[in-house]
């Protein structure tokens, strides 16, 4: 097992370098150019900027006008050389340093992620069972239907619809932010405050994504409710609940506790949409900002944060596929 | 001509639109049949001889298709008698597990039905107090009062089926592949059989009686208890299968071609523990398969299956010696045998059974047969039960005269 779990990690070490280069090239060849959005920034509020100061910019910033493919090398070179050092440099937007930066804006999206996906599994599970074991039954229908209209709808719609329904109109949560900025709480009412901001967006998530979920548990369960085993525990006389809740769940768990695993890089990685529709400062947000200015820095940092999660998904879902299911060993 | 052809073979959307409104509205209402509360009275029965433990009268069962109702079971009658065993044989799709599966009622619904008919079981109870717990039999460890009822399995709600299930009748299935649950060790589910049925069975007797079961198909228990499924062969598997269809000691033991997935070596195994156990336990076996030397080789009574009908019963020796359906002497006659030279190529039935869906009316074996009357009798109705023997029954126009003249 911890040969195993060795050799995937080694393997890993490869595919994040093949990540890393893919992700440096294609952010190098983005048309966004940091320093000229800069140049024009200055120059529309009103002062001069020379040559010779933006050569020294583009110098200082370690990038160049026409990069060709050489340019482009030596500035990954360089900063895989610095991330050998675990330094993964300062944001040119935000001129921290890029784990800094992340640190300090991964809370939220995490605390937000992690509710909702609780939430997800919570609802959507039984909500798959229950479809399932009644098929074509009018709750199945109805399930089903409710569910692929959380499919359809996109994250901005369905949000901004949520938010001018509880906020502007019932008023019963703020709509957007993450603190009322017009008075301090402390304690308790901080949280309390905390819970009313991310409410909207929570619920948002949760309804968008469940349909995928009870989709999926829906399709197992009935799988492996007309499977064979099923028929020998109902030909022992066991009553159809513990059929269902122990001979037919346990089965069931095996693709789900798999997924669960592969949810790792999205507890982190922050709803981009969401967070843009209710201006939470999560990192999708941030993550957005910085790919606009062309931020290589952070956007390195950040993509490559989300590829070591979702390398170590991957594997965890491996591992964790032995453990629900006997009949894999990991050799 | 074209066109008739067309309307054949295709279903219009109207045709299919007014199927399954008649489906669903049927379906609709047997689902609500089988989900009724009802008192025990509504399904308890009388049995017509009670020399036997099940009899199967008149059952129908039908798979509401898109494509019409499909007669999977049209009227079947056979009986079980006391440590018998009674063979069905039959084609594939001939509706002979579709009838074993209405006896253990796991026929799967709401496409599957039981639409008429009954299946009568004599079942031997715990006779249970007013408080529902069962009374120990006065001078004796572990033993409790027992009663006989009879049921109608046909009638009874779905709620109610864990009265036969498992404890009076026990099913042994033809996949032993896929017929253990992979997450669960063979012990845990073998130990369930006892722990569901045994009144006030505890863990450490479960696993005593799990092991002891074990020994009795021939496995040493000591490596198997704590196994999972994936981890033994074929055969292995079939024999825990065996094993948890005896650990509760039922009456009855449904065999769906316990052999057809095994090789020969294993299959003779099997089959030699099958007969030991009846004996053991004391309890009948209903042998599905279509393989005749099993049937020869296990079975005291035979019944024939057609297109979802029983065209032949009767004792084994009857129906080897004295096969009087064209159908059975045909069954007969397609065996592979040793004694035949290179140049003789093995006899065949020709053509095919008729489409499920539209069954003709007449004799459902007639375009195949070599047989037929020329009185055009065979283009008439569906022939009738005829007696030829005491037990030996068979449904062809070419007997009727017979027993009138009798």
């Amino acid at each position: 097992m911890l040969k195993y779990i060795l050799k995937r990690l080694g393997y890993s070490l490869l595919v994040l370098f093949g990540v890393s280069l893919i992700i440096y090239f294609l952010t190098r060849l983005m048309p966004i150019d940091f320093v000229k959005n800069k140049v024009v920034a200055v120059q529309t509020s009103g002062a001069t900027v020379d040559t010779e100061m933006v050569d020294a910019m583009y110098e200082a910033y370690g990038l160049s006008e026409n990069a060709g493919f050489m340019d482009i090398m030596k500035g990954y070179l360089g900063w895989l050389g610095d991330l050998c050092r675990f330094d993964l440099g300062t944001s040119f937007k935000y001129s921290i340093p890029v784990t800094e930066k992340i640190a300090m804006h991964m809370g939220t999206s995490f605390m937000i992620a992690l509710i909702a996906t609780i939430f997800e599994f919570m609802i959507a599970i039984p909500l798959g069972i229950t479809a399932a074991t009644h098929q074509y039954s009018l709750r199945d229908y109805v399930v089903t239907i409710l569910v692929m209209i959380g499919i359809s709808l996109p994250a901005f719609f369905f949000g901004n619809i949520l938010k001018n329904w509880l906020s502007y109109q019932l008023g019963w949560f703020p709509a957007s932010g993450l603190v009322d900025a017009t008075t301090d709480y402390s304690g308790i009412d901080q949280l309390i405050d905390y819970g009313r901001h991310v409410f909207i967006p929570i619920l948002t998530v949760v309804i968008l994504s469940i349909g995928a979920r009870m989709r999926m548990t829906r399709t197992n369960m009935l799988e492996v409710m007309n499977s064979d085993y099923i028929r020998t525990a109902r030909a022992k006389g066991l009553k159809e609940s513990v059929v269902i809740n122990k001979h037919a769940f346990r089965n069931t768990l095996i693709p789900l506790v798999t997924s669960l695993a592969g949810l790792l890089p999205s507890l982190f990685s922050g709803a981009i949409i969401t967070e843009q529709v209710f201006d939470l400062p999560g990192i999708g947000n941030i993550a957005l900002d910085a790919m606009n200015a062309g931020d290589i820095p952070f956007i390195m940092g950040y993509n490559m944060f989300l590829a070591v999660l979702s390398v170590l998904g991957v594997l965890l879902a491996d591992l964790m596929y032995a453990i629900v299911d006997p009949r894999v060993k990991l050799e | 001509m074209a066109k008739e052809k067309t309307s054949k073979n295709y279903l219009s959307g109207k045709e299919i639109r007014a199927i399954s409104k008649a489906n669903a509205k049927e379906m609709k209402r047997l689902e609500a049949y089988k989900k009724r509360r009802c008192d025990e009275s509504e399904f308890l029965s009388q049995m017509k001889n009670n020399q036997n433990i099940l009899e199967i009268d008149d059952l129908h069962t039908f798979f509401f298709t898109e494509q019409g109702v499909v007669k999977a079971v049209n009227g079947v009658s056979y009986d079980v008698p006391k440590n018998a065993v009674v063979g069905v044989v039959g084609e594939s799709g001939c509706g002979k597990s579709v009838t074993s599966m209405s006896v253990m009622r796991l026929i799967q619904g709401p496409t599957g039905q039981i639409v008429d008919g009954s299946i009568r079981f004599k079942s031997k109870e715990y006779k249970l107090d007013s408080k529902g717990k069962p009374i120990p039999k006065a001078g004796t460890e572990g033993e409790y009062e027992t009663e006989e009822k009879v049921y109608d399995i046909a009638k009874m709600p779905t709620r109610e089926i864990h009265r036969i299930r498992g404890k009076q009748v026990a099913m042994i299935f033809q996949e032993p592949m896929t017929s253990l649950n992979p997450v669960f060790t063979i012990g845990q589910q073998l130990d369930e059989v006892t722990l569901l049925h045994v009144p006030g069975a505890t863990k450490e007797m479960a696993r005593a009686k799990s092991e002891e079961m074990l020994r009795l198909v021939g496995i040493i228990p000591e490596n198997v208890y704590k196994a999972f499924p994936h981890e033994l062969s074929g055969g292995m598997r079939q024999r825990v299968m065996i094993a948890m269809a005896l650990a509760a000691e039922p009456r009855l033991i449904i065999a769906d071609e316990p052999t057809t997935a095994l090789d020969v070596t294993i299959q003779a195994q099997i089959l030699d523990l099958l007969q030991d156990i009846k004996n053991k336990i004391d309890g009948s076996i209903l042998l599905i398969t279509h393989d005749l030397g099993v049937i020869a080789e296990m079975a005291d009574y035979v019944v024939v299956m057609y297109a979802g009908k029983v065209i032949e019963k009767g004792t084994v020796y009857e129906i080897f010696q004295d096969p009087r359906h064209p159908y059975t002497i045909g069954l007969q006659k397609s065996k592979p045998t040793m004694k035949l030279d290179d140049s003789t190529e093995l006899y065949n039935i020709p053509g095919n059974v008729p489409n499920p869906i539209n069954m003709p009316s007449h004799c459902y074996f007639k375009e195949r047969c070599a047989m037929c009357a020329q009185n055009g009798k065979c283009s008439g109705d569906y022939p009738n039960m005829v007696q030829v023997s005491p037990t030996h029954f068979v449904a062809c126009h070419l007997y009727d005269e017979e027993n009138n003249n009798g």
